[in-house]
């Protein structure tokens, strides 16, 4: 039997909880997350702390096969095989996600915890229409007969600038552009009004012009709405638009993470300071920076740092020990023994 | 009900039409290929007094040229009249009419029970890959298609009649006859089974990897119904086999009722070849052609019904 | 020339190392081998001559003598059935070569010129087609008169359109190569062009296919022989034993049970080994697991 959460919407539980001390949307501690392939061990995520508070937006930054993505499908604890998470714990609103059995997280999923995807292309089913995809969505969390769910999704669509959202509803995947296809993930994602939207690179794969337009939609619908935000991207200049604080993972560890402000205005790790550095610039004249080498093998790491070949401030005890997050500043946390 | 699923069906009636031309179309050019002129070939081995050849001469219109011979060949096959035996005298479609409960219920009752017994076993194989369970089925699936179903049939009968005196072995006794209906329809399925099995298994395993499976998970979607979308999607592949293996299920089924002496167009046909009663071999040959042809269409239909994109890209 | 030929035999090398590494292929061969076997030597193995019979031992159950007992006239069946994998062999290889020097080099000449050529071939072909095989070898042998060498003519042709298809099909991938182009703006002959440069490449499609075939020539033979129409007695071939035996189905089974389990074996070893093939060349179309 399914059970239908009774829901307050997130805008008010943030003016409820935000005054009291609540447990944290999402808290995950130490994960460490591994692939097993052909008798080679690939360390994705590496003792991992990450917090996220109610309504906040939170960032994640790195470099393509540093991890985030592993992070995000281990919270929602969706590891695709040959991948398992090793150890630590995954808070969700204080409850523990790892020891979750699957109906409870069948429960959560979709409904107060929600991932946006990279790729709309290849994660909408082609056989099924748009609008019935978003249905199973809503009629899986709530209470509501088909036709409800149809008028809620029309709406849904509407709102999400799907222009002809009525007979949208009834379209394929393959008759929308990308941009359009996005939506709809978005669409699917706040159906159900979540506590907290993981979003997993939901621009990189779109044209500039469209990025622009899915960006604003997402601070309009996901962080407007009260929803916590875990934002996922390479790109540094969006995290420095939306979000409260940022974190940065290199080679499987966060290695940084400060409030947003602190953390542009004063990188501390020579990894962010580097990745700062490179963002190329229209109003200075300089050459393009980049960070000399390529990120390590997973499955081969160092016993100290894993940045050690490539970085500026490197020393005797970079190479043998490994660092661990110190706070420097207001919280503000930086894993690097030179700093 | 689409404007662009109304056009594929149309475009796939066309496309049956011309087959079924063609098709007769070749029979006629077997006929006349073969070694002496069709009067011979028709009344081969029997004698058969001169007005009766006289009059077979008319029926066949074989003092008229040969593309006149064709065009009413193909009339009559559009009419329903596939020939007539000058052995026994009766028209052949009558004789199909007379004989196609038999062979319906084989060939219907041996469908479903393909189904049953291998879409449930293809479903838990593909989502148990890899242990124990699926490789039985995998083996017990490989061991049943190579085996010919006449062979099958006639060790079903050993084991099931003769051994185990459960069942009787052979004819059928009016229609829905459950218990002499087991046997020919296990025989005719089993083949069917073993190669359906695979392809939904292989089909299935591979939909299970797509990304669109992730999401549905990621969003709450119970198994069930994931499970259900994935075998929809999974069919595709299954149908195409399926397509290119009713030739052989409609042979198999001929070869089914011939084993099993059960009484109906097959057996007609393989009896026929014996007699050398050629207008019933060549008029059910036919016949059975063209339910191939019908056959095709509707599952041609079905793909384009279950995938959505099919129907636009099947324009020529 | 000889630089194509060290290269075609250093993948035949490859390949063969391939081939023992895969289990279902071997597993194949052996069974394959072990009837290969029985068919050559079959006069020095039988115990019995197959055409003797014997009218005081009819219808004997197994036994020491007769390991599988005889038939209704008393002829050994052990031998027979021995004897049958030489027909059975013969029958299934003749099929298959037919089908290959015939329809290959129809569907890579006709693919290769195009045009009205192509299109009546084709259109032949699926003429043929249009019919389920089986029941065109039935009508042809049944119009040619039944024998063993109709009803091998029979199946070869009812096979040639599905081997002519495939051929075609891969020869036009092939044929819109930049090789191809190549070889054509150096003015090579069109025949050179065609089986130098084109036909390696579906060698590969053209053995799985083929050793399928294997399989399916013999249940279709067998099938022939089972109606009456293919060989015929007292030539002891599976199928006609299969269809003598039919008649004393219920009081002397053996006459049954033992042709027929070879014929499923012989069938399932050939299927073994198209399968096994089939991985060996084309990976990528291999199931996960398992």
């Amino acid at each position: 039997m399914k059970k239908y959460h009774k829901h307050t919407p997130s805008k008010e539980r943030a003016k409820v909880n935000g005054s009291r001390a609540a447990p944290r949307i999402l808290e995950v501690r130490q994960l460490s997350a591994s692939f097993y392939l052909n008798r080679k061990v690939i360390k994705a995520v590496d003792t991992v702390d990450l917090y996220v508070d109610e309504g906040e937006t939170v960032g994640l930054a790195g470099e393509s096969g540093c991890g985030k993505s592993t992070l995000a499908s281990s919270v929602m604890k969706l590891i695709p095989y040959p991948g398992r998470i090793v150890s630590g714990k995954i808070l969700f609103r204080g409850q523990e996600l790892l020891k979750c059995s699957e109906q409870d997280l069948q429960d959560i999923r979709g409904n107060r915890l929600t991932l946006i995807f990279q790729d709309p292309s290849s994660y909408l089913n082609p056989t099924v229409s748009i609008g019935m995809q978003i249905c199973d969505v809503i009629m899986a969390h709530n209470p509501v007969d088909a036709r409800e769910a149809k008028r809620r999704t029309v709406e849904l669509l509407g709102s999400l600038g799907i222009p002809e959202p009525a007979h949208r509803f009834h379209s394929y995947p393959h008759e929308l552009s990308g941009g359009m296809k996005q939506r709809v993930l978005i669409a699917m994602a706040i159906s159900c009004d979540p506590d907290l939207v993981i979003a997993d690179e939901p621009t990189t794969a779109l044209d500039v012009t469209i990025q622009r337009q899915i960006l604003e939609l997402i601070k309009e619908k996901v962080i407007g709405e009260g929803s916590s935000l875990l934002f996922i991207t390479h790109d540094l200049s969006i995290l420095a638009e939306i979000c409260d604080r940022v974190y940065t993972m290199y080679a499987g560890r966060v290695v940084e993470t400060a409030h947003t402000v602190e953390f542009f205005h004063n990188p501390l790790h020579p990894y962010t300071r580097k990745l700062l550095s490179a963002i190329p610039r229209y109003d200075v004249k300089k050459p393009l920076a980049e960070i000399p080498g390529s990120p390590p093998s997973l499955d081969d790491l160092p016993p100290g740092c894993s940045f050690y070949p490539r970085c500026d401030l490197r020393s005797e005890r970079c190479l043998k020990l490994r660092p661990e997050l110190r706070e420097l500043g207001m919280k503000h946390w930086v894993s690097c023994h030179n700093v | 009900m689409s404007a662009e699923l109304i056009a594929f069906i149309i475009r796939r009636i066309i496309t049956a039409t011309l087959t079924v031309v063609a098709v007769s179309l070749l029979i006629f050019l077997l006929l006349q290929a073969a070694p002496g002129d069709p009067v011979t070939t028709m009344t081969a081995g029997h004698k058969v007094p001169q007005e009766r050849i006289n009059m077979i001469r008319e029926t066949l219109n074989l003092d008229k040229p040969i593309i006149v011979q064709y065009w009413f060949w193909l009339k009559g096959i559009f009419r329903g009249d596939f020939g007539m035996s000058f052995i026994k005298d009766i028209k052949v479609s009558v004789l199909i009419i007379e004989r196609m409960p038999v062979s319906l219920q084989l060939v219907l009752f041996s469908g479903l029970l393909t189904v049953i017994l291998s879409i449930p076993a293809g479903i838990i194989s593909a989502l148990h890959e890899g242990t124990m369970l699926d490789s039985v089925l995998i083996t017990l699936s490989v061991i049943t298609a190579s085996s010919p179903v006449f062979v099958v049939g006639l060790l079903l009968i050993i084991i099931f009649s003769l051994w185990l005196g459960w069942l009787p072995p052979m004819g059928l006794d009016g229609l829905f006859d459950v218990k002499r209906l087991i046997l020919p329809c296990l025989a005719l399925s089993l083949t069917f089974v073993g190669l359906l099995f695979r392809m939904l298994r292989a089909s299935m395993i591979e939909e299970l990897q797509k990304d669109y499976v992730v999401k549905d998970r990621a969003m709450g979607l119970g198994k069930a119904k994931i499970t259900a979308r994935v075998f929809k999607n999974s069919l595709a592949p299954v149908l195409t086999v399926s397509g290119f293996m009713i030739g052989s299920y409609i042979v198999f089924a001929v070869l089914v009722e011939y084993v099993f002496g059960l009484g109906g167009i097959g057996s007609l046909l393989v009896n026929a070849t014996l007699t050398q009663d050629y207008p019933i071999v060549l008029g059910l040959t036919v016949f059975i052609s063209i339910v191939f042809v019908v056959s095709n269409f509707l599952v041609d239909l079905l793909y384009g019904v279950l995938d959505p994109r099919i129907r636009y890209s099947s324009r020529k | 020339m000889i630089y194509r030929t060290r290269f075609l035999t250093r993948q035949i090398q490859k390949a063969l190392v391939r081939v023992r590494s895969n289990h279902l292929a071997v597993a194949g061969l052996i069974i394959i081998g072990f009837f290969a076997v029985l068919a050559i030597f079959a006069p020095l193995i039988a115990p019995f001559d197959p055409y003797a019979t014997d009218l005081n031992a009819t219808y004997a159950p197994p036994s020491w003598r007769h390991p599988f007992g005889t038939d209704h006239v008393g002829r050994d069946i052990f031998s027979r059935v021995i004897h049958g994998a030489r027909i059975a062999f013969a029958i299934t290889v003749l099929v298959v070569l037919i089908e290959l020097t015939v329809s290959v080099p129809l569907a890579l000449i006709s693919s290769y010129i195009g045009g009205t050529l192509d299109e009546v071939v084709m259109r032949i072909m699926d003429m043929i087609i249009s019919i389920p095989h089986l029941l065109l070898a039935i009508v042809i042998v049944a119009l040619m008169g039944p024998g063993m060498r109709n009803a091998i003519i029979a199946i070869s042709i009812s096979y040639m359109p599905m081997l002519a298809r495939l051929v075609r099909s891969v020869a036009l991938s092939i044929k819109e190569e930049p090789y191809i182009e190549a070889c054509y703006v150096l003015r090579f002959r069109s025949v050179r062009i065609v089986f130098s440069h084109i036909l390696p490449n579906i060698v590969s499609v053209i053995i799985v296919q083929l050793s399928l075939d294997l399989g399916y020539a013999l249940i279709d033979m067998a099938s022939l022989s089972f109606i009456g129409l293919g060989v015929q007695p007292p030539k002891a071939s599976w199928g006609a034993m299969l269809s003598l035996g039919k008649s004393y189905l219920l009081h002397s089974p053996w006459m049954v049970i033992f042709p027929g389990i070879c014929i499923a074996l012989l069938v399932f070893g050939f299927n073994l080994f198209g399968i096994g093939l089939g991985d060996i060349l084309n990976p990528k179309a291999r199931q996960r697991g398992g």
